[in-house]
């Protein structure tokens, strides 16, 4: 009866092991903290993941030469550096997404209980409003490498 | 000689069997447990490997991309859109382009880097974003050749008729020059790699010589051997 019970017990840990293994290779999380701010100039901040790490300081947005430009400053709570991305997505004043292939995530530093002010400008002159994404460095791959090849 | 030890033990479970019921139990289920755990690992580590086999995907084109130190897609992307933030919000730049569309044209853009890099994707990104703006007008001096001979073709070859023929000598001259470089310093020991890259752009007005704008991004990226790594 004692071997029994720990052959179960062996079972399920060598089950919970390459189950654990299976499932860690293949996904990443991909989400992290969502700042919009629309034509009529209302702003709302969305923390998935990034809520514990970050704090949306302030922003805002404002045309410059007949373009529209967005501001986000983010301080970082925790006391070490990270490496985040952002990526900006642009709207007309309908709430519709314009640009739709042309922001490409871009890698940036924040250092421990520091700021950083992002901006972004919309080439296109019909945006009046703006989100952003911001996320871990890590979540960009869509490959990932382990011990037993490439997934 | 594994047989034989086996044969033994087995033998040494009967008989010690015999005396008490118990140790034969335990000689049993031991067996059982390696049994069970070359099948549970027999079975698993085939479903292991096959189930994130490699395949072909499609990505995200915009995604960051951090295969090695070299100039990559993300620095392409983000030199391009941080160079026209910077151009067309540059105040004297607004200035210009409040009455009009001025006409730029763009030189090359020298790689004095060590890597072979496609400056002149790098350039089509820029005016890309540029001319969707809505701010400025292009010259294009990479089709001067093919423009030429179908402006040669439409008024020599006493094929098409003149009335329909486009005009020669009607093209607008650029009043800027867009130009630039890039460059990089690379450090790295045996542990370590720093890449250090340096983009720098300019506009030139064509006439005055003057330098009405010019802003550089530069781009740190190192990477560090693991201990265990290759």
């Amino acid at each position: 009866m004692r071997f029994s019970s720990l052959m179960r017990l062996l079972v399920s840990v060598v089950l919970m092991g390459l189950g654990m293994s299976l499932f860690s290779g293949c996904a990443s999380n991909t989400t992290g903290l969502q700042a919009k701010v629309n034509a009529q100039g209302d702003s709302s901040v969305t923390a998935i993941k990034l809520g514990r790490l970050l704090k949306v300081e302030q922003m805002q947005g404002e045309f410059i030469n007949g373009l529209y430009r967005a501001k986000i400053v983010l301080a970082n709570k925790k006391k070490s550096t990270k490496n985040l991305q952002y990526q900006f997505s642009w709207y007309d004043a309908s709430g519709a997404e314009v640009d739709i292939d042309g922001n490409g995530w871009t890698p940036f530093v924040i250092y421990g209980k520091d700021e950083k002010t992002i901006v972004g400008l919309s080439p296109n002159p019909k945006a009046s409003g703006f989100r952003i994404n911001v996320r871990d460095l890590k979540a960009n791959k869509t490959f990932k490498t382990n011990l037993f090849g490439i997934k | 000689m594994k047989g034989f030890l086996y044969q033994q033990n087995s033998s040494a479970g009967l008989i010690s069997g015999r005396d008490s019921g118990g140790r034969d139990d335990d000689g049993r289920d031991k067996y059982r447990i390696t049994t069970l755990m070359t099948l549970v690992i027999a079975l698993l580590t085939p479903m292991l490997l096959t189930s994130c086999a490699s395949k072909v995907q499609y990505g995200d084109a915009k995604s960051v991309e951090t295969v090695n130190t070299d100039f990559g897609s993300t620095d392409l992307q983000s030199t391009a859109t941080q160079m026209v933030e910077s151009l067309l919000t540059f105040p004297p730049v607004v200035a210009l382009t409040q009455s009009g569309r001025p006409v730029l044209f763009v030189d090359s853009i020298r790689n004095k880097t060590e890597e072979h890099i496609d400056t002149e994707s790098v350039t089509d990104t820029i005016v890309n974003k540029l001319l969707r703006s809505g701010k400025f007008q292009f010259v294009d001096m990479t089709a001067v050749a093919a423009v030429q001979s179908q402006l040669g073709y439409q008024g020599n070859s006493g094929l098409v008729n003149p009335s329909e023929a486009a005009k020669v000598g009607r093209q607008v001259g650029a009043k800027y020059m867009v130009y630039g470089n890039l460059s990089s310093i690379t450090k790295q020991n045996k542990k370590e790699k720093d890449v250090y890259y340096k983009f720098t752009l300019k506009m030139m007005g064509l006439e005055s010589g003057l330098l009405v704008w010019q802003d550089e991004k530069e781009i740190r990226k190192s990477v560090r051997r693991s201990t265990f790594g290759l």
